[in-house]
């Protein structure tokens, strides 16, 4: 039995030292996946949320999958479940369009490394969500459709739009 | 830079066209340097998203996940003995918010205040005694004014309770002031109910439920220690 079976096993059974570990050891890729997905502002509430959540279906981790698989589509669900409120939050703090435009127009100069993570920020919602489960965590359209209640041609439209304003801030 | 074929390259490039249309795409971009490019791009954006790392959270997110578990009362203690099973928990556990979690210092504050009201009397504790602006410490007043007034230590918790307040006091620089007041304030109130439950007591020797109630109050605030001392990592 690997040691992360049997610290969900002892965690199941109430011990937050056990739960502790195993949330070492999956924090950085749920904190990645939310902020990137809903931002810096929200990422750590949300990794909260989604520990707090894990650990009251920590009996649903004890199947096949791994806790790091079973924690990071949690993930994906619940950040998705609050998609709204997401983007209200997000409206608060920037007209996006307005900043997409000056984005999609602005070619970076040869040799200036631009970070792809702060881009991502500013791209429409569903673009960087889409983009964020396609291209970084690597689920397939038909599966994205399915958790983001869209078509399946949504989403690769999203995606494209995504990379179209992604490729201007590559050096 | 023809719209039709440039909306078709995240599909070319993905291998999601079929055939027929992957073949005409190419043929395109044999005569068209542009669009050459933008494919380029586009699967530099690819290997770049591919290649980010995950990275911590800039600030330990723990000790709030843990404050939110305690509140949910869930969280073991020091002692076996103390362990909530997790069925248990599911079981009695209120419905979840469904607002964000903000599990800092309002949720320490608000484990204490429930943890004081549990006592039985929360309402007559709460009297305006708490200082914003007291230093950060956790010496428990009614311990000593207990003791510089000959009464003794009356708590048959009194010595984990002195190791617990030792091993927090050496986190009060290390964690936020406002975290240090929240928490200060918890046991003052705690360590209020303490001092008029033992003069309360002292008036009226043969009382048992003063009795009885000063034993819970005792209580209770050694099981508050320990939780604050689990949840903000202290060494004991």
């Amino acid at each position: 039995m690997t040691l992360e079976r049997q610290d969900v096993g002892l965690a199941v059974q109430g011990d937050a030292s056990a739960f502790e570990r195993l949330y070492r050891g999956s924090v950085a890729r749920v904190h990645g996946l939310a902020r990137r997905m809903a931002g810096d502002d929200l990422a750590d509430d949300l990794t909260q949320e989604v520990f707090i959540r894990a650990w009251e279906k920590l009996s649903t981790f004890r199947g096949d999958s791994s806790f790091n698989t079973g924690i990071h589509r949690l993930a994906v669900n619940l950040i998705l479940s609050r998609r709204e409120t997401i983007r209200r939050q997000q409206r608060r703090q920037v007209s996006s369009d307005g900043v997409l435009e000056n984005m999609a127009g602005r070619r970076q100069s040869p040799g200036l490394s631009v970070d792809l993570e702060s881009a991502l920020t500013n791209l429409p919602d569903g673009a960087r969500q889409v983009f964020v489960l396609y291209d970084v965590e690597g689920y397939s359209h038909d599966e994205i459709a399915g958790m983001m209640g869209i078509t399946s041609g949504t989403s690769k439209s999203q995606l494209h739009r995504a990379r179209m304003i992604l490729r201007t801030h590559l050096s | 830079m023809d719209k039709h074929w440039t909306d078709s390259l995240s599909e070319y490039l993905d291998g999601h066209l079929d055939p027929a249309e992957g073949r005409e795409v190419e043929r395109h971009l044999e005569t068209c340097g542009e669009c050459r490019g933008v494919l380029e791009d586009l699967k530099a954006v690819v290997v770049e998203a591919q290649g980010l790392q995950d990275r911590e959270p800039a600030q330990d997110l723990w000790p709030s996940i843990a404050a939110g578990l305690a509140v949910r009362g869930v969280v073991r203690g020091q002692g076996a003995g103390d362990v909530i099973h997790l069925e248990e928990h599911r079981r009695t556990k209120a419905p979840v918010r469904p607002s964000y979690v903000r599990v800092t210092v309002p949720q320490l504050a608000a484990a204490g205040f429930v943890l004081t009201m549990a006592s039985g009397a929360g309402a007559w504790m709460l009297r305006p005694v708490l200082d914003d602006t007291a230093p950060a410490t956790f010496a428990s007043q009614a311990v000593i004014r207990m003791a510089s007034q000959g009464a003794g230590p009356v708590s048959p918790y009194a010595e984990e309770v002195a190791v617990l307040e030792e091993a927090l006091s050496r986190l009060g620089d290390v964690l936020a002031p406002s975290t240090v007041r929240i928490i200060q304030k918890n046991l003052i109130i705690i360590d209020q109910a303490i001092e008029e439950s033992t003069e309360a007591l002292r008036n009226h020797p043969n009382d048992e439920f003063l009795r009885d109630y000063l034993d819970r109050v005792l209580r209770k605030k050694v099981e508050y220690l320990r939780d604050t001392a689990a949840i903000v990592g202290a060494e004991i």
